[in-house]
């Protein structure tokens, strides 16, 4: 435990005194949702009518863009692999990421995610809903991207390549949480796919940091 | 038997065509990859066994 | 097994597994499309589904084969393992691009759209993806072992997550179901269709196992002719 708080601790040290990285990654997600309006127009019935898609699409790829950097730094300078050989087990150091890296991005884009559906013309009676299914569905898109970047440590071209091997993998968080927005806004209730939105989370907690561990210690080999 | 005065005859026969060339398609590649790869492993087996 | 008695061996078993394939194959096309009725419902298109159908069960069948290999090969350590997994995927690729491009054949006259975001096609363009995936990170690394390896990782977890993609399209569809589509595929099957469908089917699989074992040999004799080329560099 104590193990785990160091490394999360050194993590958001290290994305505090750099603080730009999470800024821009919600310069994205705003950029990007503000695209989609100038591309399909104005009218308030259509976007409202694309909005949770738009924001979960983008929230998604707001979140692929920040995941090469999550052990690579470490892995150039050296420091990755005392981590891994020393008392540190290789599953608690990928937790410790997995929640780092949800704490700089996941978190704000869950709470940028209702002032962007504002400018989408998203029912308020949707924006809990958008609220709660991001913050069920970033995590598990943390622990995915996180598997994703030990896989890719180390690789040509690894951004592209974490996100053609994640988004395939992020869909079924993609349905389900803009799905549970979608039904919101229809005025239905939303439970069932926030309940498997968590449920999917859990499972991913219970099977990411088992096979993203085996990938760094591949990586260091 | 398949009626040629069907009006999906075409697209029968793009499908079968598909087939025909992914088929194809992996068939030369996997023959082209070991034809490469032949003559250089022939010399490395003579050389393991003179 | 010794790459020498490996691809020995592949060379002893590749005639008959190619005279089964063709075999296979001739059979195959014979009945799906001359010994096969029209359907009453659907007219001669039905015969793209002889294409369609097996094509999908080869590709979802190969990617459960790439995460098996990988998974005896994480376990074990046999680089032949590693070597048929890396032969196998780009197949299982091919299968599901013609499962893909027959399934759109097949809509346009049936649905009168060249693509229509049905359950199944939806799951098997993520499998393409998936597949593209798989294939890219087992490619990008300098060192040959590493790709191996980080490729079996991904695969078994992209395997553990295929239902569940299954599961989130069909949901996913009945939320947003079209108005009208035409449903195909009944819940029996006649006969007469079965047996060019079954055909069809194990001549895609005799296709894929005398390709497999080509480019498996390949793989075995490619990467012996490497190490050979090392250890005569260092010499």
């Amino acid at each position: 435990m104590n193990a785990f708080l160091s490394v999360l601790g050194r993590d958001l040290r290290l994305a505090c005194r750099d603080g730009a990285g999470a800024w821009m990654v919600l310069g994205f997600f705003a950029v990007g949702v503000a695209v989609f309006p100038l591309g399909i127009g104005p009218e308030p019935q259509v976007l409202a009518r694309v909005a949770p898609g738009v924001l979960w699409a983008m929230a998604l790829l707001s979140a692929m863009l920040s995941f090469d950097a999550l052990f690579e730094d470490d892995f150039r300078d050296g420091s990755l692999e005392p981590m891994l050989t020393g008392a540190l087990a290789p599953e608690t150091l990928v937790l410790a990421k997995a929640l780092s890296h949800w704490l700089v991005t996941g978190l704000p884009l869950c709470l940028a995610a209702p002032l962007l559906g504002f400018l989408l013309h998203l029912p308020h009676a949707a924006m809990p809903v958008l609220f709660v299914s991001l913050l069920l569905g970033t995590p598990a898109l943390s622990l995915l991207g996180t598997l994703g970047a030990a896989l890719a440590l180390g690789a040509r071209r690894a951004t592209v390549l974490l996100a053609l091997m994640v988004l395939p993998l992020a869909a079924p968080v993609l349905i389900f949480g803009a799905g549970a927005v979608d039904l919101a806004v229809a005025g239905l209730a939303p439970g069932s796919p926030l309940l498997i939105l968590g449920g999917m989370a859990l499972a991913l907690l219970a099977v990411c940091p088992v096979a993203a561990a085996a990938a760094l210690r591949q990586a260091v080999e | 038997m398949i009626d040629p005065a069907s009006p999906y005859l075409s697209y029968v026969a793009a499908a079968y065509g598909a087939c025909a060339v992914v088929l194809g398609g992996m068939t030369w590649r996997a023959w082209r990859g070991w034809r490469r790869v032949r003559d250089a492993w022939d010399r490395v087996q003579r050389r393991d066994r003179p | 097994m010794e790459p020498a008695r490996f691809v020995a061996l592949c060379g002893r078993v590749l005639p008959f597994a190619v005279a089964l394939a063709v075999a296979m194959l001739a059979a195959g096309l014979l009945f799906s499309l001359a010994l096969s009725p029209a359907d009453y419902q659907q007219g001669e298109s039905v015969r793209i589904m002889y294409v369609h159908v097996p094509a999908a069960w080869m590709a979802l069948f190969v990617y459960a084969l790439v995460a098996v290999l990988g998974g005896v090969g994480l376990a074990f350590g046999h680089a032949l393992a590693f070597h048929a997994a890396r032969a196998a995927a780009p197949l299982g690729a091919a299968f599901a691009l013609l499962c893909l491009v027959s399934g759109s054949l097949w809509g346009k006259p049936m649905w009168g759209a060249w693509w229509v975001w049905d359950a199944r096609l939806t799951s098997m363009l993520l499998l393409f993806f998936l597949y593209l995936g798989q294939i890219a990170l087992s490619g990008a690394f300098d060192r040959q072992a590493r790709g191996d390896r980080a490729a079996a990782v991904l695969a078994l977890v992209g395997c553990v997550n295929l239902p569940v993609v299954k599961f989130s399209v069909d949901w996913w569809h009945t939320l947003h179901q079209p108005a009208s589509v035409f449903k195909f595929g009944g819940p029996s099957i006649d006969p007469s269709m079965l047996l060019p469908l079954l055909l069809m089917a194990g001549a895609f699989k005799a296709v894929f196992f005398a390709l497999w074992l080509i480019r498996t040999r390949t793989a075995v004799a490619a990467s012996r002719v490497a190490a050979a080329r090392l250890a005569g560099g260092a010499r």
